[in-house]
């Protein structure tokens, strides 16, 4: 059961993402749910709602510097990269031809696997979002 | 004559930090301003690179205790024992990693740190001598819901009275002392999740007769007691609710007799500062009392965790809740120890 996370979302950064001329996908802008900095390798994935519609993992990719992308499902293998707290990192989701212009309702839910608690711990935050472009 | 000192652990500060609204220099400043003695800090949260940070973040951090002349409290310390894919880490990788963060905390210039519960208790035996060497004191925290009858926590309790060295000790939580279920909670979890007023209500009665959840549910595993359980009518609104309380112990203070002289730091959780200066669920008169009664000179430290407890989009008082803890903390030592 997820819980409210009043820090994933961040409310710039939201916008269609083009490569080679053709909009391929949207990004967002998050921040670690949690207290403190963790290794990727922690992270258990993202579920991504945009308007009622769901996006599968595999859609979904993961930046801190917006420029290389791992793919949510490889989390796993990057216990090398650390993530600071309040650090903003870019989820880009493939989503051809993009969100169209105009407020969406946003909902991005953050599995984190806390090392002394039994369970994978989920932290969402729903919000509505623009796309200007 | 012993004296208990007051300090702040940052992480009351969260949220101001990881928005912008205060930098870390900010918050030594306002920890100044108010009046604080000494500081706890996460140095996952606030210092990069934990816990080998770049020289530039020790020099830093060494020209803001220099600046703001406070004393250091407590270093909070993690263990990611899941950090690799399809395994824990072995013993010899914990071991490792928490010698590293005894050099850093040495470096900080800390003599106490806090291992988060559930740090497995054979990691004191080959760190003890590194522990000694940069003169810092493991000390494990015993949090409501994860401390005293957990066989974790029980077994580093052993570990340390076996040992029995002046570089192992505790950290207890004021959790361990809830006298009622934060208020902050039952709201929030109406509100938000529509858990339901009868859940709320039996959780309450259940404190009012001197019980707790976690000791209704102890023994049960990741079960719960069964009442608790038969009220859950919709997961949906009254899992999380139901699952959360056994956080929430409503302890003796005589629970911590056979450990005093272990007690290093102690956190002085607070879930929501009336209006009135008390806290709504706990009594600090009650173990400031103790502690003074038992000679225990070390901090008492506040950790601010109504944070959790805001609802959405609302500010969180952190500043506010951080001012009046401390007013409380300062009013009750002055008439237990007159200072």
């Amino acid at each position: 059961m997820p819980e409210f996370g009043n820090s994933v979302l961040c409310e710039q950064g939201f916008r269609n993402v083009s490569e080679e001329g053709r909009t391929t996908g949207f990004q967002l802008r998050v921040r670690i749910s949690y207290y403190r900095g963790i290794a990727l390798s922690i992270l258990d994935g993202y579920d991504i709602v945009v308007d009622g519609r769901k996006f599968a993992p595999e859609d979904v990719s993961f930046s801190l510097d917006g420029k290389t992308f791992i793919d949510t499902a490889d989390f796993g293998k990057h216990p090398e990269i650390r993530w600071e707290y309040g650090d903003k990192a870019y989820l880009h989701v493939k989503c051809p031809g993009g969100l169209e212009r105009g407020i969406h309702d946003v909902k991005v839910t953050q599995r984190i696997a806390v090392p002394y608690l039994p369970f994978s711990t989920a932290f969402y935050q729903e919000k509505r979002l623009t796309i200007v472009q | 004559m012993s004296r208990i000192k007051r300090s702040v652990s940052l992480y009351s500060l969260q949220y101001q930090y990881m928005t912008g609204k205060m930098s870390l220099e900010d918050i030594f400043r306002y920890m100044k301003e108010l009046g604080v003695e000494g500081i706890e800090i996460l140095p996952d949260q606030m210092l990069h690179g934990t816990p080998e940070p770049e020289e530039e973040t020790y020099r830093e951090w060494n020209r803001l205790v220099e600046k703001y002349d406070l004393a250091l409290a407590c270093d909070d310390v993690f263990l990611n024992t899941n950090l690799y894919m399809n395994r824990t880490l072995t013993k010899r990788e914990c071991v490792a990693l928490i010698r590293k963060e005894i050099v850093m905390a040495h470096r900080l210039g800390f003599k106490v740190i806090r291992l988060v519960s559930m740090v497995p208790a054979w990691i004191l035996e080959p760190c003890l001598a590194e522990a000694e060497r940069n003169d810092v004191t493991l000390c494990i925290e015993i949090h409501g819901g994860l401390g005293f009858g957990v066989p974790k926590t029980e077994e580093f309790l052993a570990e340390m009275l076996r040992l029995n060295s002046p570089y192992i000790g505790i950290v207890p939580d004021t959790s361990l002392f809830c006298r009622r279920v934060p208020r902050v909670v039952d709201n929030y979890c109406r509100t938000l999740y529509g858990t339901n007023d009868e859940i709320i209500a039996y959780a309450d009665k259940t404190y009012e007769n001197g019980s707790d959840m976690f000791a209704l549910g102890e023994g049960r595993g990741l079960d719960m007691d069964p009442t608790l359980k038969s009220l859950i009518r919709d997961p949906k609104k009254d899992f999380f609710y139901a699952h959360n309380l056994s956080g929430y112990e409503n302890r003796p203070l005589s629970c911590m007799d056979p450990y005093v002289k272990y007690i290093r730091h102690f956190h002085f959780k607070l879930y929501e500062m009336t209006e009135e200066g008390t806290e709504n669920s706990m009594d600090y008169g009650e173990v400031l009392r103790y502690l003074h009664e038992h000679g225990y000179d070390g901090y008492v430290s506040t950790e601010y965790e109504g944070n959790r407890w805001v609802l959405p989009d609302r500010p969180i008082p952190e500043r506010e809740q951080v001012e009046k803890h401390q007013a409380l903390l300062k009013r009750e030592l002055l008439k237990i120890q007159g200072q």
